[in-house]
């Protein structure tokens, strides 16, 4: 299941625009535009349930290859619960159900054929507080590899891990020593290093910076700026300014619906809907 | 009730309370004192170098000869035969519990594991007896003594399984969930999560569980006695009798053997030394979980 990426061009703002406008474009039948606008991950009417609570009400919405997708609003509004849904990590939680369809390429993610662990092998996440494994900074780094029976130059996918996720200069000279000697913003890149060492498709991120110092935020903020360029980023936030500086595209999700979805420029300066205009404005959240 | 009524009650609880925590440690010095006092006249008879080199014991028949070796050596091929028959069991039981079972699974299960603690030891040891050694054993190997180790090591080993599962049950449960949803998400599956992940995070719970178990199984008697015999022998075969440090404290106890007499006084320096074993393992034991709780406190 290998995907060339190729870099956005500059005007690319415009083409989820008229993917969102017109979803029924199949974009794996036109060759002239998969490069750009490949749906990586497609809702369709998703609903997601712990047992009688509906957490996530009939979301459609397309994920584009080679963006940032920021998924944005208040606490509660089953904007984690859909990211956790991309790489079935809500299946511990024994009475979650899902009506609806969720597509990741050609697998239907919430089949009971579909098998999970393979599934995140090509969608990994980085979760809101950073979890590093309580093992070598080197160890982290391979071990979802070594894991899933990596066959290459291990040393070299740890080197390119961490200077992917920007973390390579400082830890060089301390791989062997223990991720937990790491601060914060640190841990948490390293986290992202974990993440792509796998070389999924798709990265997902629950509120990375949600821990973190402002400084340690900026990073990773950068970082995600250059990830993109590789992977389709999924990102969950909280902080509204985060999504306009990361972001290509955002999602507003309220009340487990999704109200809005459009280019993140335009969200932040001409939303659509009045309930996302009170919400970027600070009127309730 | 009147203000000095009342201080007074409180002194009197507070009396009381500090008698009751006094007991116990009143108990365990009363023990060392007299198990010491009584050492010692054993060793003015016999020199400690003999009774901790000699290979022979043989207190009770002529010629009399106190090298401890065999009971030791006896005791702990019981124990060590234990833990190779509760160690596995009890630590798949431990990831089964804490990795793989729904919680329903789980709230029914764990009160059944220590229902198997609560059996009184001489049902083990009749057990071992009636079941382990005729059924289990003679049809694998038919020149099995009607005494002999390996019974005994089996029913301790059961015995023993409650402690280490219910303790690595404990220590893997305190291995954040983070670190398996971390896991989960970089494409493992749920063994692999449970034996890379898990294990080697709750690893000092694990190591503190069998040190304690080990500690139970040499400090077993009531089994070790019904099943593996009362002699003494240096021997690796477990299919022959020997006798423990336990139960050749109870062989004793139960005898004619008049008080006052090298013979007698000799089981409370094999206690001792029995004291000293299971107290240094009990005491690894806890260092190495109080190291294991420091790394996630």
């Amino acid at each position: 299941m290998v995907v060339s990426v190729k870099e956005a061009p500059a005007n690319s703002i415009n083409l989820p625009i008229q993917m969102s406008i017109n979803p029924t474009i199949d974009a794996r039948q036109s060759p002239v535009e998969a490069d750009e606008t490949f749906v990586v991950i497609r809702a369709d009417a998703l609903s997601i349930y712990y047992g009688q609570f509906c957490a996530v009400r009939e979301v459609s919405l397309d994920v584009l290859q080679s963006k940032v997708t920021a998924i944005i609003g208040p606490s509660g509004c089953g904007k984690s619960t859909f990211l956790r849904a991309m790489n079935r990590m809500n299946d511990f939680i024994p009475s979650m159900h899902t009506e609806g369809q969720l597509r990741y390429r050609d697998v239907d993610i919430c089949s009971p054929d579909c098998d999970a662990v393979a599934l995140r092998r090509k969608v990994g996440m980085v979760f809101q507080k950073p979890n590093p494994f309580p093992k070598t900074i080197y160890k982290n780094v391979s071990w979802g590899a070594s894991i899933n029976g990596y066959r290459g130059d291990m040393e070299e996918l740890v080197v390119t891990s961490l200077k992917q996720a920007a973390l390579w200069d400082e830890v060089k000279d301390k791989l062997h020593q223990n991720a937990a000697a790491l601060s914060g913003g640190q841990q948490q890149r390293l986290c992202i290093a974990r993440a792509i060492a796998l070389q999924p498709d798709v990265l997902l991120m629950d509120e990375p910076c949600s821990a973190l110092d402002p400084i340690a935020t900026a990073k990773i903020e950068d970082l995600i700026g250059n990830l993109k360029r590789r992977y389709t980023v999924i990102i969950v936030t909280h902080n509204m300014q985060q999504a306009a500086r990361v972001s290509d595209i955002t999602a507003f999700m309220y009340m487990g619906s999704l109200v809005e979805v459009d280019a993140t420029e335009r969200i932040f300066t001409k939303p659509g809907e009045q309930r996302t205009q009170d919400y970027i404005t600070g009127r309730f959240g | 009730m009147s203000a000095v009524g009342t201080r007074w009650r409180e002194k009197f609880i507070v009396a009381w309370l500090f008698i009751c925590g006094m007991a116990s440690i009143a108990t365990t010095i009363g023990i060392i004192w007299v198990l010491t006092s009584e050492a010692v006249v054993f060793f003015g008879e016999v020199s400690p170098w003999e009774f901790m080199t000699g290979t022979r014991w043989a207190p009770l028949l002529e010629p009399r000869s106190f090298g401890v070796l065999p009971l030791v050596f006896g005791t702990f091929l019981v124990a060590g035969g234990a833990l190779v028959i509760a160690v596995p069991i009890g630590l798949g039981a431990a990831i089964f519990l804490s990795e793989y079972a729904s919680s329903t699974v789980r709230s029914a299960c764990k009160p059944l594991l220590e229902v198997l603690a609560g059996i009184p030891t001489v049902v083990y040891g009749y057990f071992a007896l009636t079941v382990v050694t005729p059924y289990l054993l003679r049809p694998v190997a038919p020149d099995t003594e009607v005494y002999n180790a390996a019974s005994a090591a089996i029913v301790v080993g059961v015995m023993i399984i409650p402690t280490i599962a219910s303790l690595c049950d404990d220590a893997f449960r305190a291995v954040p969930s983070t670190l398996r949803q971390a896991a989960f998400a970089l494409s493992a599956t749920r063994f692999e999560v449970a034996t890379r992940v898990v294990l080697p995070a709750g690893l000092s719970g694990v190591v503190a569980s069998v040190l304690l178990a080990f500690a139970r199984a040499v400090g077993e008697t009531m089994a070790v006695t019904l099943a593996a015999g009362a002699m003494p022998r240096l021997t690796a075969n477990p299919l022959v009798g020997i006798q423990t440090m336990t139960s050749y404290i109870v062989q004793v106890s139960l005898g004619d053997t008049p008080h006052g007499t090298v013979e007698y006084q000799s089981i409370f320096a094999v206690a001792m030394l029995l004291f000293i074993i299971t107290l240094t393992f009990n005491v690894i034991s806890h260092l190495t979980l109080r190291r294991f709780r420091e790394v996630y406190e």
